[in-house]
């Protein structure tokens, strides 16, 4: 009996390992692929994570109309600014995302805001081409003023900040946003779907 | 000699960047301002940006001396007149797009130079916008210089790069003194 028991832990056992080992590997296999940066390379560091649980400080832009417009204006919504521009890849690729995330989850209170660091014509026809369903606002010096206020002293984008219904920042992030991480970012600070 | 003197190190120096009063280069230049700002970023250790430093060289007159003295080996102007040659010094994990290369005349106003003449590129399928050409490392470029056209006094300078990891930077634009 206990030489069948035995057996029967040792075939547990040796499927649990294989099975791990499987999911291991399926993880690794398909995990995003990160950027390969050689050694000595600098990497380009992280925003100023001090700020997260921090009051968002006022920041002021000009929209398409050229009408000033304050980030306190969208207190109450879970804000997520997002700074663009049409010259910078990255940010391109993400639009979509943030495209689709407004349309989907703006029911959760999510409120995208695209801060474009560019020429309003050129914001313009980005604007109508990839159907932005979010306001946006533009400009120059104004938006490297707003994104050091928030944490970003690099001036690079894409740099998305995540603010919460109270005006408090509770995320920021330099670099582009995939769609896993920014399900996961909303899974995590967005109230469930009612 | 005094040709070698020639070399002008904008942006690790920043002697020769004219001030910002410029409404253009106002626009993008605050993240290198002036010279001496760009060379605090670059001290205060990641590399910020995408671009260490640019270089122009000058052959004024004697073009064939500055030619041998200052350029790469295999380097050789093609006009008598030499070429203005432009020089940026890339980092490590960046890239300049060379679409967005551009250089001009800003003072005088009414003098014009031929088109900068650009090495090929390395090649990239950007998902945004294509088929590109990038620069890494060293890139130099040139504008020929007809004999009898004087020499600009201020040039306008224009590029615009990301690094490897997925940021960009915004699009800078400098005025440099023709020495």
């Amino acid at each position: 009996m206990s030489a069948v028991l035995s057996r029967q832990a040792l075939g547990a056992l040796l499927i649990a390992v294989v099975a791990a080992s499987g999911g291991y590997w399926v993880a690794r296999h398909f995990q995003p692929a990160e950027p390969v940066i050689p050694e000595g390379v600098p990497r380009v560091p992280a925003a100023n994570g001090a700020l997260e649980g921090q009051p968002a400080p006022e920041v002021v832009v000009n929209d398409l109309d050229g009408k000033p417009r304050k980030l306190s204006e969208w207190r109450g919504r879970w804000l997520l600014v997002n700074f663009w521009a049409t010259w910078c890849g990255p940010c391109m690729e993400e639009i979509p995302l943030l495209i689709r995330a407004q349309s989907e989850q703006g029911a959760r209170g999510l409120q995208v805001l695209g801060v474009a660091m560019d020429e309003s014509d050129a914001v313009r026809k980005a604007v109508r081409e990839m159907g932005f369903n979010y306001p946006t606002l533009v400009g120059d010096e104004a938006v490297l003023t707003a994104m050091e206020s928030l944490g970003n002293s690099l001036g690079a984008i894409p740099y998305t900040v995540l603010i919460g219904p109270d005006g408090v920042i509770r995320y920021l992030e330099m670099g582009g946003i995939d769609a896993t991480k920014l399900q996961m970012l909303l899974n995590r600070f967005l109230p469930a779907a009612g | 000699m005094r040709r070698l003197a020639t070399w002008l190190v904008v942006c690790g120096l920043g002697t020769s960047v004219i001030g910002q009063s410029d409404p253009d280069v106002s626009v993008f230049s605050r993240m290198l301002g002036n010279g001496t700002r760009s060379l605090l970023v670059l001290v205060k250790g990641p590399a910020n940006q995408p671009v260490d430093e640019i270089r122009i060289e000058l052959p004024k007159g004697d073009a064939e001396q500055a030619v041998a003295l200052s350029t790469p080996a295999g380097w050789k102007s093609e006009r008598d007149g030499g070429a203005l040659k432009l020089q940026w010094t890339v980092a490590p994990g960046y890239y300049l797009y060379r679409h967005m290369l551009k250089v001009s005349v800003d003072s005088p106003a009414k003098l014009s130079l031929a088109p900068l003449q650009l090495p090929k590129g390395e090649g990239k399928q950007d998902p945004e916008f294509g088929a590109v050409e990038i620069y890494r490392g060293q890139l130099l470029a040139h504008i020929p210089l007809a004999a009898d056209v004087p020499l600009p006094r201020t040039l306008r300078v224009r590029y615009q790069g990301c690094a490897d990891i997925g940021v960009c930077y915004p699009p800078q634009t400098k005025l440099v003194a023709v020495p």
